[in-house]
C-alpha cells in the first residue's frame, strides 16, 4: 500500500503514514480553520489501510498546538485505528511537553474515549 | 422652521460604535489590540503578531502556550462565525489582550443576530455553572461525537475556553438595532 505523507506548514502538521511498515506520525501544529477539509484525504487513506493493515501499527502524535476542530478529526483518526486494533495490534504514543498541561489533559481525554492503548510520553523542556 | 426627527432605529445605530467601544477598552495594561474585519489574511496576521509578542516577552513556555492556545481558539471561533452571510456588513471585530498582576484577559467583540443571543447566553450560563470536573466530562462527551455534528467547532470552542482558562466566561450583549446585537466575550487566565 502507498504511503500518505504531507509536509508541515505553519498551521498544519507533518503527516507521515507508512502503509508498508505501519509507522504513522502526526507532528507540529494542527490549527487550520477548516480541519475537516485538511484531514479528509487522510481519513480516506485510513479506510483503505483498515482493509489490510500491517502486523503492527504505531502512531506517534507530537503536537505543539491543535485547535478544537482538529481534535474532532483526531477522534476520527483514532476511531479508524480502533477498527485496525480489532484485528492487529495498535499503539499510540501521545507526546506532550513538560510545561504543557493542556496537551497532557488532551492525551487523557483521548485515552478515556478511544479503545486503543494510548501511552502519554512526557518530553523534557529545552529551557529556552 | 423644519425639525429633523431621527427615527428610533437610526438613533440606536448611531448610539453604538465599535470604534468607541474599542477606544474605551484600550488601557495601560493592554499588550495587544486589533480592530477590523477578520478575513483569512487578517486572522493570520493577528495570530502571527500575537505569537511574536508572546515569544519575545514571555520566558515561560507553559504560559506562552496557554495564552496562544486560548487566542487560537477565540480568534478562530470569531473567524468561523463571521462566515455567516446573515451578518451582512457587520463584520468588524476587536481582539484585546491585557496583562495585570499575572492575570491575563482576552477580550473580543463582534456583532451577531438578535435571534442568536438567547442561545449563546444559555450556553455560556450552562458552561459557567459547571465545575472543572463537569467541564471535562462535557468536553469529552462532545469530543466523543467526532465530526458528525455540523455545528462546526463552536460547540467545543466555548467549553475549551472555559476549561483551559480555569475561570468563568464573562460576557455582555448589547442590542444595536432591531436586527443586530454586539457581543463582548472575556476570557481570563491567572498564572499562578
Amino acid at each position: 500500500m502507498n504511503n500518505y505523507t504531507l509536509t508541515p506548514t505553519p498551521k498544519t502538521p507533518r503527516l507521515y503514514f507508512n502503509g508498508q511498515n505501519g509507522e504513522f506520525e502526526i507532528s507540529g501544529r494542527s490549527i487550520p480553520e477548516n480541519s475537516i477539509e485538511f484531514y479528509k484525504p487522510l481519513l480516506e487513506w485510513l479506510d483503505k489501510y483498515i482493509e489490510s493493515p500491517c502486523d503492527e501499527t504505531k502512531l506517534s502524535v507530537n503536537l505543539e498546538y491543535f485547535n478544537t476542530s482538529s481534535s474532532k478529526c483526531l477522534v476520527e483518526i483514532l476511531r479508524k485505528l480502533e477498527r485496525v486494533h480489532e484485528i492487529k495490534p495498535v499503539n499510540v504514543k501521545w507526546h506532550y511537553e513538560e510545561e504543557d498541561e493542556d496537551m497532557m489533559e488532551s492525551g487523557e481525554d483521548f485515552k478515556k474515549i478511544i479503545k486503543v492503548p494510548i501511552e502519554l510520553v512526557v518530553v523534557k523542556g529545552d529551557n529556552d | 422652521m423644519l425639525y429633523l426627527q431621527l427615527s428610533p432605529m437610526l438613533m440606536n445605530i448611531s448610539a453604538f460604535d465599535i470604534k468607541e467601544r474599542y477606544n474605551k477598552l484600550a488601557r495601560k495594561d493592554t499588550i495587544f489590540s486589533y480592530l477590523g474585519s477578520l478575513t483569512h489574511h487578517e486572522l493570520n496576521h493577528v495570530l502571527k503578531s500575537i505569537e511574536l509578542l508572546l515569544t519575545n516577552n514571555y520566558s515561560s513556555k507553559g504560559l506562552k502556550k496557554k495564552l496562544f492556545n486560548l487566542l487560537i481558539e477565540i480568534t478562530q471561533n470569531l473567524f468561523n462565525y463571521l462566515n455567516n452571510p446573515r451578518l451582512e456588513d457587520r463584520n468588524a471585530v476587536f481582539v484585546f489582550m491585557t496583562e495585570s498582576d499575572n492575570t491575563y484577559k482576552i477580550i473580543t467583540g463582534n456583532y451577531l443576530l438578535n435571534s442568536e443571543v438567547a442561545g449563546i447566553k444559555t450556553r455560556i450560563e450552562m458552561i459557567n455553572s459547571l465545575n472543572n470536573e463537569e467541564l471535562r466530562e462535557l468536553y469529552r462527551s462532545i469530543l466523543d461525537i467526532g465530526i458528525v455534528s455540523t455545528a462546526g467547532g463552536a460547540g467545543l470552542g466555548l467549553v475549551d475556553l472555559a476549561r483551559k482558562s480555569g475561570r468563568k466566561l464573562s460576557y455582555r450583549f448589547e442590542e444595536v438595532d432591531d436586527k443586530f446585537s454586539f457581543f463582548t466575550l472575556e476570557v481570563t487566565f491567572t498564572n499562578d
